[in-house]
């Protein structure tokens, strides 16, 4: 996994860089921490319980997608973290109904998840004076993106920090178990089943709070947000798997790459995605050995 | 539920039976669950768009050429590097986003396109079904005979073996690998054929794929609950394709 004294300092200087930045690329920093989060969040179930999910957009967008809705009918910002968190309990009982399927399955379930959301949320229209929603979405106030910042960067120390932890910790150690051999964990006196739904809802509960810092970022959000796009951004930001520090620095590497990629055409950044996951498990066995 | 309403629906899911039938043997046959499969027939709706009112039926044969291509692309990708069902499903699922995100840079100028031409008409149970849908059902019915007569012949019980136990099938000689290039190969013609006759009916778009795949994938997982083999699996899927299309409506 790694050691601390390596992976801090690193952790340190990619949120404390941005603050000698300009406007843009603080905003662009922003956006990195925010989907380095997402990606940690995303790790916790596939480092700790090896249950790789193309449905993280279920938390994620989700409780975007709902903040906005509450927004919309008045509700003040200081609830939109209640909706995270039912999300993520929602979220958290699908992923461990799921999880009952072997891993494969487990794989293209959530895979179909995230695209039956996708193809959903377009239906979703509210009426106030006019229509509301559809392909447009949903709308919230702006805040400064400084105020965002520090809810970005919070989270994604607390996230990193839960992880670190949870690594070394017993329950961590039990989760590794329960990833490498279900019944071997079963019958040294492991609750599998309890360990899957903690893992399920750990996930879970830090992915639905990426989703809410992602819709104060935007302050828009509409059915994109569940694409395949968002779907498989953590699987590759990971690619290179190894400590905790290298999906965040993925995570950061593929946002401004992307960025730099769509000066050359719109959208030209999901070229970038589709071979990298083309090449992906040959990058992730040669990752693996090298670890 | 009104008689127009249901001959619609059936139609529906003839379409989806033809497709999931393709998905369906490329996860039985090569083991993996093809997600590119939706961009192939993607690739279809776009071959009938630019080819179509130049060439007429001609077109076909740019169709052939180009699906062959992409499932031999595909498979050669997946031998090279997917090993086991879920990496080659990944690869599958970066070759299906390439293939519609350069679909997506060809055609800057315009998101939704349209196919400008002349639709025959046909009044089945007082319902308008169009001379491609009926094409289609065409199709369904030509798969679905071919199918009969591959698990027939002698290359029927090779099928069903490598359909059942892979390894086994390989250490009794059958070359699996042929039937999988050859399993990816036809059915990347099917998917772009069933997109080349669906593309008058609805905007093209470099996405239109997803919607059918997923419903594909859900028909294809409730047939495999039966645990069939062969041919009685194919008629099964085709069944519950109609069904399904019956209860949900369009997908």
């Amino acid at each position: 996994m790694g050691k601390a004294w390596i992976q801090i300092p690193i952790l340190a200087i990619l949120l404390i860089l941005p603050l000698f930045t300009n406007f843009y690329y603080f905003w662009l920093f922003t956006l990195a921490s925010i989907f380095a989060s997402y990606t940690l969040s995303w790790y916790l179930m596939e480092r700790f319980c090896g249950r790789t999910s193309l449905g993280h957009t279920l938390p994620f967008g989700l409780t975007a997608y709902l903040s906005a809705i509450a927004y919309f009918f008045g509700y003040p910002l200081q609830f939109l973290p209640i909706i995270a968190l039912i999300v993520a309990l929602i979220s958290a009982i699908i992923f461990y109904i799921t999880s009952m399927l072997d891993r494969v399955k487990f794989v293209f379930a959530t895979f179909l998840y995230g695209v039956l959301l996708w193809e959903l949320a377009p239906f979703i229209v509210l009426k106030k004076d006019v229509l509301y929603g559809g392909e447009e979405g949903f709308s919230i106030t702006l805040l400064p993106t400084q105020t965002v910042y520090v809810f970005s960067s919070a989270l994604l120390i607390v996230t990193f920090a839960f992880s670190f932890i949870l690594h070394k910790s017993s329950l961590g150690l039990r989760m590794m178990a329960v990833r490498d051999d279900e019944e071997a964990a079963l019958a040294i006196g492991i609750d599998v089943k309890w360990i899957k739904l903690l893992n399920s809802f750990l996930s879970s509960l830090f992915t639905s709070f990426v989703g809410l810092v992602y819709i104060l970022h935007l302050s828009h959000v509409d059915p994109d947000v569940f694409s395949v796009e968002n779907a498989i951004f953590p699987f590759i930001a990971s690619v290179f798997a190894g400590g905790f520090i290298t999906p965040v620095l993925g995570s950061y590497l593929l946002i401004f790459a992307s960025n730099a990629l769509n000066t050359i055409s719109p959208q030209f950044h999901l070229v970038l995605y589709a071979l990298l996951l083309i090449v992906s498990p040959k990058l992730r066995r040669f990752s693996n050995a090298d670890s | 539920m009104e008689i127009e309403q249901l001959t619609i629906n059936f139609f529906s899911g003839v379409f989806l039976a033809v497709f999931a039938i393709g998905l369906s043997s490329n996860f039985r046959i090569v083991k993996f669950l093809n997600l590119a499969y939706g961009s192939f027939f993607t690739l279809g709706a776009y071959v009938a768009y630019h080819f179509f009112t130049k060439f007429g039926v001609l077109s076909l044969v740019i169709l052939l050429l180009v699906s062959s291509l992409s499932g031999a692309s595909l498979y050669i990708l997946m031998r090279l590097i997917g090993k086991g069902i879920l990496e080659a499903t990944i690869v599958s699922l970066g070759f299906g986003i390439l293939l519609e995100e350069l679909l997506r840079l060809c055609h800057t100028t315009g998101y939704f396109l349209i196919l400008d031409t002349p639709i025959k008409t046909y009044t089945i149970l007082g319902v308008e079904i169009s001379q491609w849908e009926v094409m289609q059902l065409g199709v369904l019915m030509i798969v679905l005979l071919t199918l009969t007569l591959v698990f027939k012949s002698r290359y029927g019980i090779k099928i069903k073996f490598i359909e059942e136990d892979v390894e086994l099938a390989s250490m009794y000689g059958v070359n699996h690998n042929f039937y999988e290039a050859l399993c990816i190969c036809n059915t990347s013609i099917l998917a772009t054929l069933l997109g080349f006759l669906s593309s008058p009916h609805q905007a093209i778009f470099p996405s239109m794929g997803w919607s059918i795949l997923v419903a594909g994938i859900i028909v294809f997982a409730i047939t495999s609950q039966f645990k069939l083999v062969g041919l009685k699996h194919y008629l099964v899927l085709a069944a519950v394709s109609i069904a399904y299309a019956e209860v949900v409506g369009w997908f």
